[in-house]
């Protein structure tokens, strides 16, 4: 009898971790740009406009940590009911933490 | 009646993001019963979501760049400018976060979701997160659409009480 709990797949733990990270640096991002106007700058300069930067940032976030996870088989050392909360709770904080910050600065 | 490629490209990416919603919510569905005969389903499924998600943003993103800055000038001078500032602001932010989902979900549904308990669950758990976030966006992109009609309608005169 196979009693060992059921895992996530190599990619689909990977991405799942790659997704919470990313979706907590975007926020973290909004936040700095919206503070830092040199970095509003900086980001404006790279593509032409700092949102265009900002969305390529994030894609790479996302697509370069889950090739590196996945590689690693980093994501796979979390339990998956772990992993799912994280992501849960990441996209939480990140939405909530996006509307809080534009509604109070 | 006058159709201009910015009605095109507004409409086109409102219509994608809804049907993105609506992909992501089939999944939902269809995964909250999975057999092995509806996997392949939830796979397609799942690849609308991305495709429709990558569609508005795209479209979004090129309105967004090309024609939102005079709408903006627009809703700032009117009674709404919190319809830029906490709305807009959010939602052209928020919308990455439901774009990530969007493109893991073809991902997450490829493990046995019929037979992996954990696999079902992170399915279930991102495709609800992708319909929530996608309702929040849709909800701001209509506060935006009315704190420009407010602003029109106070400049133009009508619509005053």
């Amino acid at each position: 009898m196979n009693t060992k709990p059921p895992q996530l797949g190599r990619a689909s733990a990977a991405f799942a971790l790659a997704a919470a990270i990313a979706c907590v640096f975007n926020t973290a991002l909004a936040w700095a740009r919206d503070a830092y106007a040199p970095l509003n700058n900086l980001m404006a300069s790279l593509t032409g406009n700092p949102w265009i930067t900002h969305c390529l940032a994030d894609c790479v976030v996302f697509a370069g940590l889950g090739l590196i996870f996945r590689k690693t088989w980093a994501a796979n050392k979390i339990g998956p009911n772990h992993l799912v909360s994280i992501l849960i709770w990441a996209v939480a904080a990140a939405s909530l933490g996006l509307f809080a910050w534009f509604l109070l600065f | 009646m006058n159709i201009t490629s910015r009605d095109i490209i507004l409409l086109g990416h409102a219509a994608f993001g809804s049907l993105a919603g609506l992909a992501a919510l089939w999944v939902f569905v269809e995964t909250l019963n999975a057999r092995a005969e509806s996997a392949g389903r939830i796979y397609k499924a799942a690849l609308i979501a991305a495709i429709s998600m990558g569609a508005a943003w795209l479209l979004g993103g090129y309105w967004y760049v090309d024609f939102y800055p005079a709408d903006k000038a627009i809703i700032l001078k009117g009674p709404w400018p919190l319809a830029h500032s906490l709305f807009m602001e959010t939602k052209e932010h928020l919308v990455f976060i439901t774009g990530i989902l969007a493109f893991y979900l073809p991902i997450a549904v490829r493990d046995k979701i019929y037979t992996n308990a954990a696999a079902r669950k992170m399915v279930l758990s991102v495709a609800a997160l992708i319909v929530l976030t996608g309702l929040a966006v849709e909800g701001a992109g209509a506060i935006v659409n009315h704190g420009a009609t407010v602003a029109l309608q106070r400049a133009n005169g009508t619509g005053a009480r």
